[in-house]
């Protein structure tokens, strides 16, 4: 369709008949009379056609700034949505969600090698008994809140909460090393345990005398991750026998310790000391998982032991030791053990002679 | 008589002289609404002693090329001089209230009734 608003070549050629006409000093009378009235005419016409695109013009832009603040409404909408949306999910799942990279579809999934890791709150169900609703929320946010920090520091992917535990798995990321993904998830696990102290003290200003200690378990091994649920609710997860020996891990732990598997073992055996706990059966898992308690970082249980017992050339300086059955952690008692250890040790060789 | 792309629907009933338009209309251009402006023009076209009648109130978003041809159309009705042209929009459709109303200043005579 030819648009309305436009000079047709008819008029085209008409407007230049009536110009060169009118610039002919031999056209007169009737016929310049004709000539002016009939480009008077095409002038009203042009006149018409400048007004309409005026207005078209401005109506265009209405409409397009209608567009673009609504627009920028529903942009500022979906920004105030994915921020809620953020609170609910893990920086990596949101990062992927986020930039597209994943397939929200259900039954989209694949196998990875992840180290996977369970915690939860030793006695807290009859804490759930003793505590102020609103005291028990907070304790439990401010827990949640520290874990899900640390977690986020050592790179790992907050699988759920769920109550008092955690499920935590490190390895969603296709370039990711196992061996270093098994390693950032006993740090991360070693760095819980030792915030503990500091939240049992806020705890207390919730009025809770609640000792606060978590088990762990860790296990290494391919996992099935991705999609799973209806087509109307998906969880992001993973599953497999893995998980199951993780989960049975942290059933098995001591209170206040981190039990870890002979393949997370296998990976971080140069990073920290560990205690063998021998052998368990894991339901659905054919052959029975060795297990190991983590006693501390190495370069940590030094540490430890040197800032219990000071040795210097003629003696040492034996610092105050705080033991508690229940309250001090593997690492702490192994550092005791050590320095004690060694302070006997330099006093059976400094023996006076009789 | 019709034009369906991937989420648009603009339908001409030749009974009731009424293009009923559905769905996004975001289309690159005069070319790429060529086919809904030849089909919106023959309506107006073959009907100038009835009038026509466009029903957008299903229609959830238009982009600028589109009306701006709906404009044009506006205003070719306006200069065929008898033509009757009614318009129904929504008040449910947030661009529909500025823009149709915008259409009654090309043709003073449109009847426009946004429900």
């Amino acid at each position: 369709m030819e648009s309305p608003i436009q000079l047709s070549e008819a008029d085209r050629a008409r407007l230049e008949q009536l110009v060169a006409m009118l610039g002919d000093p031999s056209v007169q009378g009737e016929q310049l009379r004709d000539g002016s009235l009939a480009l008077a005419e095409l002038a009203e016409r042009l006149g018409q056609d400048i007004d309409d695109l005026a207005l078209m013009y401005t109506s265009v832009i209405e409409h397009s700034t209608g567009l673009e603040n609504e627009l920028s409404e529903r942009n500022d909408q979906i920004s105030l949505l994915i921020e809620k949306m953020r609170r609910y999910l893990s920086p990596q799942l949101y990062g992927r969600i986020t930039g597209g990279t994943v397939d929200a579809a259900a039954g989209s999934h694949q196998r990875r090698n992840l180290s996977v890791f369970f915690s939860d709150i030793v006695g807290f169900t009859e804490l759930t008994d003793t505590v102020e609703p609103e005291s028990l929320s907070q304790m439990l946010n401010s827990y949640l809140d520290e874990m899900a920090r640390i977690c986020d520091r050592w790179g790992g992917t907050i699988d759920k909460f769920i109550g008092d535990a955690v499920m935590i798995f490190f390895g969603d990321d296709d370039q990711a090393d196992p061996i270093q993904c098994a390693k950032d998830c006993v740090c991360m696990a070693l760095e819980m345990q030792s915030s503990l102290p500091v939240l049992e003290e806020k705890w207390r200003s919730y009025g809770s005398s609640h000792l606060l200690r978590i088990r762990v378990g860790i296990n290494s091994g391919y996992c099935t991750i991705g999609n799973f649920g209806s087509s109307s609710r998906v969880d992001y997860t993973i599953i497999g026998g893995n998980v199951n020996v993780a989960a049975r891990l942290e059933h098995q732990c001591r209170p206040g310790s981190i039990l870890i598997s002979g393949s997370t073992y296998a990976m971080v055996r140069d990073l920290v000391e560990v205690q063998s706990m021998g052998m368990i059966q894991v339901k659905g898992v054919a052959h029975p998982v060795e297990t190991y308690e983590v006693i501390g970082r190495r370069p940590e249980v030094t540490a430890k032991t040197q800032r219990i017992l000071v040795e210097h050339e003629t003696g040492f300086d034996l610092k105050s030791i705080r033991f508690d059955t229940q309250a001090t952690s593997p690492l702490e008692r192994e550092a005791i053990r050590d320095s004690l250890n060694r302070a006997l040790a330099r006093l059976g060789s400094s023996e006076p002679e009789s | 008589m019709e034009v369906i792309g991937g989420d648009y629907r603009v339908g001409v009933d030749a009974e009731t002289q009424t293009a009923s338009f559905s769905g996004t209309l975001r289309l690159n251009g005069a070319d790429e609404y060529a086919p809904i402006q030849e089909l919106l023009d023959e309506l107006l076209s073959n009907n100038q002693d009835g009038g026509c009648t466009w029903d957008l109130r299903e229609l959830q978003f238009l982009n600028s090329s589109g009306i701006n041809m709906l404009y044009q159309l506006v205003i070719k009705a306006r200069r065929m001089g008898n033509v009757k042209m009614r318009v129904i929009g929504s008040k449910e459709v947030a661009w529909q209230g500025k823009s149709l109303g915008n259409m009654t200043r090309f043709m003073p005579g449109l009847e426009l009734s946004v429900e």
